[in-house]
């Protein structure tokens, strides 16, 4: 991403004029990047949480509120890798394309339904196997 | 009954712990399917545009560029450097401490990093020298607060991103109240700190040395803000330009970074980038649909009712970030209320680049405030000190703070005598 930008701006500053091209390129890196560390950070227990729920449930059920917690995250992703997944099928159907770099869009939107379906298994996992549940940065939980 | 069942859902949510993406999105779903009678794949449509934004690469370049900065021995340099220049100055050390804080946070970018970095070497340095415990704690606490008002700064983008306004009229917005703040720290270390009792010569050949070794580190913010505000490069331009300045330095100057390090920086970078990303667009997904619905607007128009004047305004929303500051961290409450009070601000006649720096010290204090100050549990974590000592210990500097931020929303052009 950082080279892209790199060469966008040595273009511009030595040859008088830019590619455009290069730093749309960086950023649709940059949505796959986004997305796919969206899922690192899950499998991290990384993701900002609001605590009081934490300090609502009383400590004996914490096994519970856990399972409850991931069961709930895994219905959010499942919801949301269907309604990205028709909407993936929709760019596919009208053809849509960059007006930059003329690439199909659906090439870059699949990060969508693809980390939201990721998310949805770490999430189904977590809610089943205590074991394999990450240690919540946030509340040591 | 639609609003009954947005709260219900709102409450529900929280009731069982989940994570702010899901909040928004959930909400943002809601919103479109019963209040819009949209389609949600029109809220997944709106996902994508709102990421792909090229101001939106200068977050994870300015994250790259800054865990590059800080693998090696960068906090170490940054310290000698300001230990050998404040020596023969009263109460050097506690000066050394909240000058390299400021530093190296502006390049790392995150305030529990900078207390890790600084505070470990710091801390036993200014024991041995005679400082007192509350004094050494406070000040690195403080100190490692700085980042997020010194530009680069991720939550000043974020909060361009939210609220519509210029990433580079913000990062010039923050110098001003960023030296303000650090002058107002450094004259607390003076005052309270052991004064020349603390003073040793002044060792030029050190000063050389040190500087020698510390200047590649010292010229980053430099060489990042001078392309900014001379307008030669973009903050997105200025974020590559960092990542290859860092790569540089690291590699082949301080050869404290090597290759078979790098999968684990760019995996840590990807970690970073997903925990601000997804809720980054979700959010910016939200706010475009109550643009739509014009609810900023009933808000503004609610809220001049109630509110007269400029003056009350600005009081009023002061208690209110700082309140919120207590009870979230300074990413979700920036998301949640930059889109929201913007514009009321705007309506008030408040700078929009003002109001970001007034906000962004607000929730820099929170940093500092129980029960979520995120700097209270790194402190008592590694100076080894109960929770309760630390909280007290930082009071002051809480009110020293208070009274910067006091100066910067009550003279304007603390923040916009650059623009």
């Amino acid at each position: 991403m950082s080279f892209l930008v790199l060469a966008d701006i040595s273009g511009r500053e030595l040859f008088g004029t830019g590619l455009a091209w290069a730093q749309k390129i960086a950023v649709y890196m940059m949505i796959w990047a986004g997305f796919l560390g969206a899922s690192i950070t899950q499998g991290k227990g990384a993701h900002l949480r609001p605590e009081i729920a934490d300090k609502i449930w009383p400590v004996k059920w914490h096994g519970l509120f856990h399972s409850i917690r991931w069961g709930v995250t895994s219905i959010f992703c499942l919801f949301a890798a269907y309604h990205s997944w028709l909407y993936l099928l929709e760019s596919f159907d009208l053809s849509d394309r960059s007006p930059v770099v003329n690439i199909p869009l659906w090439v870059v939107q699949l990060v969508i339904p693809f980390t939201f379906v990721l998310m949805t298994i770490q999430a189904l996992v977590f809610t089943f196997s205590s074991n394999l549940r990450p240690i919540d940065k946030k509340d040591g939980h | 009954m639609i609003s009954i069942g947005l709260v219900l859902l709102i409450l529900f949510l929280i009731l069982v712990g989940q994570p702010l993406y899901v909040l928004i999105g959930s909400i943002s779903a809601y919103c479109f399917y019963f209040i819009g009678q949209e389609e949600v794949k029109n809220m997944i449509s709106d996902i994508f545009y709102a990421g792909d934004k090229e101001i939106l690469l200068a977050i994870p370049l300015f994250v790259l560029a800054g865990i590059f900065m800080t693998q090696g021995s960068i906090a170490k340099r940054l310290i000698r450097l300001a230990s050998s220049i404040t020596a023969p100055i009263p109460s050097g050390l506690a000066i050394a401490a909240v000058l390299s804080c400021s530093v190296f946070a502006a390049i790392s970018g995150s305030s529990p990093v900078t207390l890790i970095a600084i505070g470990s070497i710091l801390y036993p340095a200014l024991m041995s020298n005679g400082y007192s415990k509350p004094l050494a704690t406070s000040l690195l606490s403080a100190g490692g607060t700085l980042g997020i008002i010194i530009p680069p700064s991720i939550p000043m983008i974020i909060f361009a991103i939210m609220a519509g306004v210029s990433v580079t009229d913000l990062f010039k917005a923050g110098i001003g109240p960023g030296i303000l703040l650090t002058s107002l720290l450094v004259i607390y270390a003076m005052v309270r700190g052991p004064g020349w009792k603390s003073t040793a010569p002044l060792d030029l050949p050190d000063v050389f040395d040190s500087f020698k070794k510390g200047i590649f580190s010292l010229l980053m913010p430099l060489v990042i803000l001078g392309g900014i505000y001379s307008g030669f490069f973009t903050a997105t331009e200025s974020a590559a330009i960092a990542v290859l300045y860092a790569l540089i330095v690291e590699v082949f100057i301080h050869r404290e970074l090597k290759l078979n390090q790098f999968p684990k920086i760019f995996v840590e970078a990807a970690e970073m980038l997903g925990t601000l990303f997804l809720i980054l667009v979700l959010a910016v997904s939200l706010n475009k649909f109550m643009t739509f619905q014009e609810i900023p607007q009933q808000l503004v128009d609610w809220m001049s009712a109630a509110i007269s004047d400029k003056f009350t305004f600005l009081i009023g929303v002061n208690i209110l970030l700082l309140a919120v500051g207590c009870v979230m961290d300074v990413m979700s409450a920036i998301l949640v209320l930059a889109p929201i009070l913007t514009p009321i601000a705007i309506h008030f006649g408040v700078d929009p680049v003002h109001f970001g720096i007034i906000m962004i010290v607000n929730l820099e204090i929170g940093y500092l405030t129980p029960p979520i100050g995120i700097n209270l549990f790194v402190a008592s974590g590694i100076f080894n000190e109960p929770l309760g000592s630390i909280i007290k210990w930082v009071l002051p500097l809480i009110v020293v703070l208070l009274f910067g931020l006091f100066l910067i929303t009550t003279i304007p052009s603390i923040s916009l005598f650059l623009l």
